[in-house]
């Protein structure tokens, strides 16, 4: 997505916040001039009232909306809670051998890494993605994970490896032979991408120290 | 504008709540899109939205509760004449049945 920044400000807006942003300045504008004027109310302002109160704001919620939910892909934002800090180094460290850093330092995974390997997958992945997240945002908020023997963040439940063989069919033509081997028990979540012995754990183990 | 008719001299305070309520499910859409952070996500997505649902609402309210007084308004000013009519119709009637 395009992404513009505001001069004189650090802060990075989507082009649609970007529309977001002008829609409700508008209407606040007005709103704020109708809340000091405080002009008779005719059938003219309730129509300006209408744009001000209902058609804009709805519009700029709308638009703010995908704005903000495709805003929630990046790695940015994942990273905005500070207990991510330690695997967002290593996504992005350019020495880093991790699996999550292989991927995450490709060009087309780079923006949204995060979202790429741990979005469900499915029509409806992305729905039932974001209502997991806000379990994560619960558990970030009411735990105390400055605490030193806090237990790592970890998934509620088994990485989906569709997210691995999507791209990289076991038994695709010229696939390696050890993927071909293990097809079958991948299939069956008998074994995973990231057991000991095949990939390894994808992230290196998390650090309380970088979040402190 | 300035011909038209005002239904209020001033705004109801309704609307003024209307229009607070919706400048600040405004401001919360903004904190979102300017700092992108959880919490301002979420916070923008459903309570800003639902303050502006109520914002929206409170407005709707104030022009149907207007539309309603200005229907009775002028369905009563329509009645008047007739009315009016009505008792001179009575009046002259009981004229004509005076004893010869």
């Amino acid at each position: 997505m395009a992404r513009c920044s505001l001069r004189a400000s650090p802060v990075e807006v989507s082009a649609l916040g970007f529309v977001a942003l002008v829609l409700s300045a508008l209407s606040a504008v007005f709103i704020v001039w109708f809340l000091v004027r405080s002009p008779p109310l005719t059938v003219g302002k309730k129509f300006q009232l209408f744009f001000a109160l209902f058609a804009l704001p709805t519009t700029a919620a709308l638009i703010g909306n995908v704005g903000n939910l495709e805003t929630t892909k990046t790695v940015h934002f994942c990273g905005s809670c500070h207990v991510m800090t330690s695997h967002v180094h290593d996504l992005q460290a350019p020495d880093s051998r991790s699996l999550a850093s292989l991927h995450g330092r490709l060009q087309e995974y780079a923006e949204e890494a995060c979202y790429n390997c741990h979005a469900d997958y499915g029509m409806y992945g992305g729905v039932t993605t974001k209502l997991g997240g806000m379990r994560h945002v619960w558990d970030f908020y009411t735990g105390d994970w400055e605490r030193p023997d806090h237990a790592a963040p970890a998934l509620y439940k088994p990485f989906d490896l569709r997210r691995c063989t999507a791209c990289h069919d076991p038994l695709r033509k010229g696939a390696p032979l050890e993927h071909q081997v293990h097809a079958e028990k991948l299939r069956t979540l008998e074994i995973s991408c990231a057991s000991a012995g095949c990939h390894g754990p994808p992230h290196p183990p998390w650090s309380p120290a970088v979040v402190r | 504008m300035s011909g038209e008719r005002a239904t209020h001299a001033r705004p109801p305070r309704l609307l003024k709540v209307a229009c607070l309520l919706t400048l600040t499910s405004l401001a919360l859409i903004c904190w979102a899109i300017l700092h992108p952070v959880p919490l301002a996500v979420i916070a923008a997505m459903s309570i800003g939205q639902g303050i502006g649902a109520i914002g929206a609402a409170l407005f709707a309210w104030v022009v149907l509760r207007d539309l309603r007084s200005s229907l009775r308004s002028g369905l009563a000013k329509r009645a008047a004449p007739t009315d009016a009519e009505g008792e001179a119709d009575q009046g002259a009637g009981a004229g004509s049945e005076t004893p010869k």
